[in-house]
């Protein structure tokens, strides 16, 4: 909408005019009205021309592809290696793919691990948050050291844990657990408390990069890596909440856990969302962590699955990216519809 | 502090610019690398040749699988990017039948005949070879002799699996932190498939019957499948669905395994006292229990200096260059490529300096790449078809989970063959 006052000249009533809010006029000499957004909205547009050529032509060469036959390589069928519309094959890439054996199984476990994550973060986030914002000597040390997990490479993260922590023979766990029942063992002998060690049964460490497990260990490791940038988002926030709404409730009794849930919580719903938005969008797409904990055993999501794919079967691969950009905008249009309004108001 | 990194910067970049225009005035050749140890080892090795020849050497050392990844996109489409590429055996034959690197003829000296005869069947087709080897390996049994002997066992060369299941559980003693066996179980390809598919080979099995069908669903499968999963989950390391070479490799020097059936290259990283080699059990099949890997290098059909790389390679795979590693100050003997010319071999020196030579020579002579009767395909760990990589880590996440034990191993199979079936189907096998 064009704000301003459009009217017609004083000496010539054929002759109409805008003025703008500035008092400007704007009018152009053939008496047609020109907006004052058109000449912004003309020295906007190769920077939109160019972002349109950077969105469509990959993702028009995908849809392409996505319904030809189209593979690296191959013995039998040589005429399938150049891409060309008459190995045109229809929806043919789509029901491979709707049929293979893990789609299903990565669309659930994405919304699974996404889901998983984004609850872990914000509670231990807010959690976190609240904790350190009372001042205490040293505050500023823990604040850098709580945030520096998230300044940690997502491979080399997934290394670290996955062999030095979680390994079930050579890692913490493996050594803590071996140590775990050493003690035990040994406090099995003694006199008076040995019959209660006795009962206790001997540990075994966990494989996290099996079957059962391997989504646990990659949650577990997302979660270490962003729980810091809740942590700066909501520490933030709680710097500037009413500090006279608190007195208030204070001197009208409230309880800490009160005061936690009807002040503090509320003034946190904005950045809540916000940080479930952005990692929301993060999270669908995460590929280093499922690679090296388990190389999808037990553990998928549709990146992987399209990665899977392109190792041959180009045409797979991109009918897997169009499900995976329909997945994402499914995601994206409830996470607007319900966390949208909360950022409007 | 800002200004004096700025500075640094921007030097790099001019000397990296600097590097890129001289490169384009002289000759120069980009090669693409696994970054194994022999490749590392040939950059510094390979100044010699830069300075005799004055081609300039641009080298780009990846990891396997990102390797794998850049250099198959890059060569499929013609992209020119590198002027050799290192190949495994799995890529060799079927690069070549599609055209996409050059057949390789080499000078007289450079004794062609020399190179072990399977690993230049493995990286020919049709009697072309397509890839030069630089290194090659086969499987074989690495066990700790000092275990075995206070436990009162032994393991024979090409042993029976029966015979391999007593012997570990002889030495089993996880209070002690010691397994009976270590195995591969990490999913991949070229991970656990490689450990399975020979041990299914030696039950008499294949990927594939004469039609190209997957044949996971046989009896062949079901047993070796069984057989591993109940050794490796009875007598192996807790964990093992997440280890292959350099995993298992990190246990055996802390001497947490009894014993571990991997590459023979293994055998050259051992620190632990008291290791003794014996061929790849086998559980009646003459042929196919070890497995039998090269990498190799070879000159993509896009590149612009096929004459400079030819040169090249001829001179990184030949005798010449077993003896400048060996001569080198900062290497010897025991850093020799291993596993390519018999030549290598017949060195008294390479024999004092690597005690696993014999066994190994041993392991590559008897594997048997070749298409037989029993599969159809090229390879014994893997088949030399474009589809294997799919159907390879397809089944390669089924066995992990058999091994975990979250599926039995005939839900697993069942799956497995599902899916190879449907992957074969859409490559249009039938």
């Amino acid at each position: 909408m064009t704000l301003g006052v459009i009217g017609t000249d004083a000496n010539d009533p054929n002759k109409p005019f805008h003025r703008n809010l500035d008092g400007e006029t704007t009018i152009r000499r053939d008496g047609i009205l020109m907006s004052n957004r058109t000449l912004p909205r003309l020295l906007q547009t190769p920077a939109v021309v160019l972002l349109l050529i950077w969105m469509l032509v990959p993702l028009s060469m995908t849809l392409y592809f996505s319904f030809i036959r189209y593979v690296l390589n191959s013995l039998r069928r040589p005429e399938w290696t150049t891409p060309s519309i008459s190995n045109w094959r229809g929806f043919g890439n789509y029901e491979f793919v709707l049929n293979s054996k893990d789609f299903l199984f990565a669309i659930q476990n994405s919304l699974m691990i996404v889901g998983s994550i984004l609850f872990c973060t914000v509670i231990l986030g807010i959690a976190i948050a609240v904790l350190i914002n009372k001042a205490f000597p040293g505050r500023g040390i823990v604040r850098v050291l709580l945030i520096s997990p998230f300044f940690v490479m997502p491979a080399v993260n997934a290394v670290l844990w996955i062999n030095m922590i979680l390994d079930p023979v050579l890692g913490l766990q493996g050594i803590a657990v071996g140590g775990i029942n050493d003690l035990i063992a040994a406090m099995k002998d003694a006199p008076l408390v040995g019959w209660f060690f006795s009962l206790w049964p001997t540990l075994e460490p966990i494989s996290f990069r099996a079957t059962q497990t391997s989504a646990i260990a990659v949650i577990i490791m997302v979660t270490w890596q962003w729980t810091p940038f809740a942590v700066l988002i909501f520490m933030t926030s709680l710097q500037s909440e009413d500090q006279q709404q608190k007195e208030a409730a204070v001197l009208d009794g409230a309880s800490t856990w009160s005061q936690f849930r009807f002040l503090t919580l509320p003034h946190l719903g904005r950045p809540i969302a916000i940080v479930v938005m952005i990692q929301a969008i993060f999270h669908l797409s995460l590929y280093a962590e499922i690679e090296i904990v388990s190389r999808g055993n037990g553990n998928k999501n549709l990146p992987y699955l399209i990665g899977e794919f392109a190792n041959n079967n180009i045409g797979a691969a991109s009918a897997t990216g169009i499900f995976a950009v329909i997945l994402a905008n499914i995601v994206a249009i409830f996470l607007l519809r319900m966390i949208g309004k909360t950022l409007m108001d | 502090m800002l200004s004096k990194k700025v500075l640094g910067l921007t030097t790099a970049m001019a000397v990296v610019a600097t590097g890129a225009m001289a490169a384009s005035h002289s000759k120069s050749l980009t090669i693409a690398i696994v970054n194994n140890g022999h490749m590392i080892n040939m950059q510094k090795v390979a100044e010699a040749y830069t300075a005799e020849t004055g081609v300039e050497l641009n080298w780009v050392s990846l990891e396997e699988g990102v390797l794998r990844e850049q250099v198959t996109s890059d060569t499929a489409t013609g992209g020119g990017q590198y002027d050799i590429i290192n190949i495994g055996m799995q890529e060799a034959p079927i690069w070549g039948a599609a055209g996409w690197i050059e057949p390789l003829e080499f000078g007289a000296d450079y004794d062609v005949d020399d190179m072990l005869p399977a690993i230049r069947n493995g990286l020919s087709h049709e009697g072309t070879l397509y890839a030069a080897p630089f290194y090659g390996e086969s499987s074989m049994v690495m066990y700790r002799k000092d275990l075995m002997d206070a436990a009162g066992v032994s393991v024979a060369d090409n042993d029976s699996w029966d015979n391999i299941k007593a012997a570990a559980a002889a030495v089993h003693d996880p209070d002690n932190g010691v397994y009976g066996a270590c195995l591969r179980g990490k999913p991949g390809w070229g991970d656990n498939m490689a450990f399975i598919t020979t041990m299914v080979n030696s039950f008499g099995g294949a990927w594939f019957d004469a039609d190209f069908r997957p044949t996971l669903d046989s009896d062949e499968w079901k047993a070796a499948i069984n057989f591993y999963v109940d050794l490796l989950g009875t007598y192996g390391p807790p964990g093992s669905e997440g280890n292959s070479f350099n995993e298992i490799l990190a246990l055996y020097n802390e001497g947490k395994c009894g014993m571990w059936i991997d590459a023979t290259i293994a055998a050259s990283f051992l620190e632990v006292d008291g290791v003794a080699y014996a061929q790849s059990p086998n559980a009646g099949n003459p042929v196919g229990a070890n497995w039998l890997w090269a990498w190799a290098m070879a000159v993509p059909a896009g590149t612009d200096n096929a004459d400079e790389a030819k040169a090249f390679i001829e001179w990184a795979t030949s005798k010449d260059y077993i003896l400048a590693v060996a001569n080198h100050p900062e290497f010897g003997w025991g850093s020799v490529p291993t596993g390519t010319r018999s030549s290598t071999y017949a060195y008294p020196e390479f024999k004092a300096a690597a005690g696993f030579a014999a066994a190994e020579m041993a392991a590559i002579e008897s594997a048997a790449p070749e298409a037989t009767d029993l599969k159809p395909y090229v390879g014994v760990q893997f088949a030399a078809i474009p589809e294997f990589p799919e159907v390879g880590s397809a089944v390669a996440q089924e066995m992990a989970a058999a091994l975990s034990g979250a599926k039995s191993v005939d839900d697993a199979l069942a799956a497995s063959q599902a899916a190879a079936d449907a992957i074969m189907k859409e490559a249009g096998y039938y």
